[in-house]
């Protein structure tokens, strides 16, 4: 994890997006704010509805035109807003940002065999070479993202690939324009937990090597505390709570962050011994959302105050939180899982089989 | 504990191609010869990666397909035993009224247009058991609130409802015949994680309050090690390995069990192995160990197919070269 004095490579303040329906505005973001720092991965973790894809939607400028924006997103210190459409955006989708998806199967055309596929994406960005120095580009690109014999399987269409081997070359893909930021919005949930566990290795693999930014958004607060430097929690259209990602892991400040790690077991865990603590209730409605704090109705330490007008992000150290009641350190680390960053071998589950019988 | 279903040798392979004019002889061999008991009480969980052939063997335990080869034999509570392969229509009805299949996605498994009452009713109409309208419209308001939905919610159609009260009135639809046999294919998947918990605790009270044997199929290790009392791991339509819950947490003894619990996230760390694979063919028909060409263990022997044998009483095994004693 880079501590160095980096540039900011995204600046979003204040951001609202606004859906008019016929049943109402539907406010998908309600004010939310964060930077991110050049190389940084920031995991966005949120169930749905919670705006973790509206968000970097709007960065990426891929919201209908109907949705009405309001605040500021900036690129490397520049509005994204003001890009020109025709001119400028296609650039900053393949040389300045780059998205991958959840479902690697839907995002290619299966007509298209790899090669053509590739060249498609190359050609943008190469437009004076030649077939045969693009192949070599696409080539090059399938052996870093650990596809094996990508000369032949440049020739196979997408349906003679599995998932994973599509989500590692969506991720090729993505890489053709040497993007400064890879925005990865739920890429392995379609996949299986082996392959999951491969593609989360390839991208820190590729964030070191490229020292590309990377927003992985998931939500799976287990699997972005492992991938994620620092970590956003979304509910509602706000941010409840950002942390660097281990100690929130560790010792969540805001109740609905500890209510997400806690609402599934922890591994090793039995029935038979442990109580699941729910989170009551269900996801706000984003047409008419509650006055007070959003997540106030489903919340134990709520109090009058808490329904009244949504609390401010309070910011403590490398740490905020939107919270009038948060949890204090030592309290919450007495339940919380100790399993992060790799450390969660052996002894740990020993541990836990140890505490429950 | 009696048992009290036995799945027995099952195999089911699928056409590849289907229509008048499909090519015949290729085949995608989904379960290839599985076996094993569920005990009375018990929550047996079926755990595996996608196509590894978890849901056709639970829908060839209610005969949604017909097996190739193997049985089903079924230990009803008030005494006898179903055959599946031997049952008639009648039969075949008493049998899937004390075997309850719970889908999904509630999304898909809900007929929009039809209300909740007679999406819940709708099956046991049909049943000899059937009390009437007025007896039966009154157990439905009892199951509602025996899932903590409102019984006045009876009458609204499942749009109505988020995704969690969607999966409770699936579960509802399951249990107002007093099943024995709760079968959950991967039922908290779809979920939200904050309600994912509660559909869990849902059915753990639910399970104690009916007496209920369940069969538990689910992707997610964390949440199968936590709700069922037994796993059964499958690859490539065979079970690899099966022990204990509580054990299987604390030790593996096949290479596939080891990689699949070393991928769960909270657990990953860099020892495991990285290297990108071709899939599992499954048009093949298995003949070694299925587990063969991703195993870091594997050697000539292993083209030969194991058997999944029991090794201290609780265990079972398919593997020649284990991983020995390592605790990770």
């Amino acid at each position: 994890m880079t501590k160095t004095a980096k540039q900011t490579l995204v600046r979003i303040d204040d951001l609202k997006v606004t859906f008019p329906l016929r049943r109402g505005a539907l406010k998908a973001l309600r004010g939310v704010s964060y930077t991110m720092e050049e190389g940084e991965i920031l995991g966005i973790v949120g169930e749905s509805g919670s705006g973790k894809s509206v968000s970097v939607q709007a960065l990426m400028r891929l919201l209908p035109e109907y949705a009405q924006i309001e605040g500021a997103i900036d690129f490397e210190g520049s509005s994204v807003f003001d890009l020109d459409k025709k001119k400028e955006l296609p650039k900053f989708r393949s040389e300045k940002t780059a998205m991958i998806f959840q479902e690697p199967g839907r995002s290619f055309d299966p007509l298209y065999s790899m090669e053509k596929t590739f060249r498609e994406t190359l050609r943008l960005h190469y437009p004076s070479e030649t077939d045969e120095e693009l192949r070599a580009r696409s080539i090059e690109l399938m052996r870093e993202v650990q596809i094996p014999q990508p000369e032949e399987r440049l020739s196979s269409y997408p349906h003679q690939f599995s998932g994973g081997q599509l989500q590692r070359v969506m991720i090729a893909l993505a890489l053709a324009g040497n993007p400064r930021l890879l925005i990865a919005d739920e890429p392995t949930t379609a996949l299986d937990v082996t392959i999951q566990a491969q593609i989360v290795e390839l991208l820190l693999k590729l964030r070191k090597k490229r020292g590309m930014g990377i927003i992985f958004i998931s939500h799976d607060l287990d699997l972005v505390a492992r991938i994620a430097d620092r970590i956003l929690v979304l509910y509602g259209g706000l941010v409840m709570e950002e942390a660097p990602a281990a100690e929130l892991y560790k010792a969540p400040a805001h109740p609905y962050s500890q209510g997400l790690l806690h609402a599934l077991p922890a591994f090793g865990t039995h029935y038979s011994s442990h109580e699941l603590h729910t989170i009551p209730g269900t996801v706000p409605n984003p047409i008419h959302p509650e006055p007070g704090c959003p997540f106030a109705p489903r919340c134990s330490r709520a109090k009058d105050e808490c329904r009244r007008a949504i609390p401010e992000l309070e910011r403590k150290g490398e740490r905020s939180r939107r919270c009038l009641f948060p949890l204090d350190g030592p309290a919450a680390q007495a339940g919380a899982d100790p399993a992060v960053d790799g450390s969660a071998d052996a002894p740990a589950d020993n541990a836990k089989g140890g505490a429950k019988s | 504990m009696s048992t009290h279903l036995e799945l027995k040798d099952l195999s089911i392979r699928f056409s590849l191609e289907a229509g008048l004019f499909a090519k015949y002889g290729r085949f995608v061999y989904a379960v290839n010869g599985v076996s094993f008991e569920l005990k009375r009480g018990e929550t047996y969980g079926l755990v595996g990666e996608s196509g590894c052939g978890k849901t056709t063997l639970a829908r060839l335990a209610v005969q949604m397909y017909k097996a190739d080869e193997g049985d089903v034999i079924f230990h009803k509570n008030d005494g006898g035993s179903h055959r599946l392969s031997e049952l008639k229509k009648k039969e075949l009805f008493d049998y899937r009224s004390r075997v309850k299949y719970v889908f999904q996605d509630p999304a898909r498994s809900l007929n929009p247009r039809m209300t909740i009452y007679s999406i819940l009713t709708e099956g046991y109409r049909q049943s000899p058991a059937w009390p009437g309208e007025e007896q039966g419209r009154k157990e439905a308001e009892e199951m509602m609130q025996t899932v903590g939905l409102n019984a006045e919610d009876l009458d609204r159609r499942p749009a109505d409802f988020s995704g969690g009260q969607r999966q409770r009135i699936s579960i509802a639809r399951a249990l107002i015949m007093k099943p024995e046999l709760l079968i959950c294919d991967e039922v908290v998947s779809a979920l939200d994680v904050s309600i994912q918990s509660q559909i869990l605790n849902l059915l753990l009270e639910l399970k104690e309050k009916f007496n209920l044997t369940m069969l538990f199929i689910a992707h997610d290790l964390t949440v199968t090690t936590y709700f069922c009392d037994r796993i059964g791991v499958m690859y490539r339509g065979k079970i690899v390995e099966e022990a204990p819950a509580k054990l299987m947490a604390e030790k593996r003894l096949h290479p596939y069990t080891n990689l699949l619990y070393n991928s769960i996230p909270s657990r990953m760390n860099e020892a495991l192995e990285l290297e990108a694979y071709e899939p599992f063919d499954s048009t093949q028909p298995l003949e070694g160990c299925p587990f063969y060409h991703r195993c870091p263990r594997r050697e000539e022997k292993c083209l030969k197919l194991p058997e999944l044998q029991d090794i201290d009483g609780e265990r079972r095994l398919a593997c020649y070269f284990p991983m020995e004693q390592e605790e990770s």
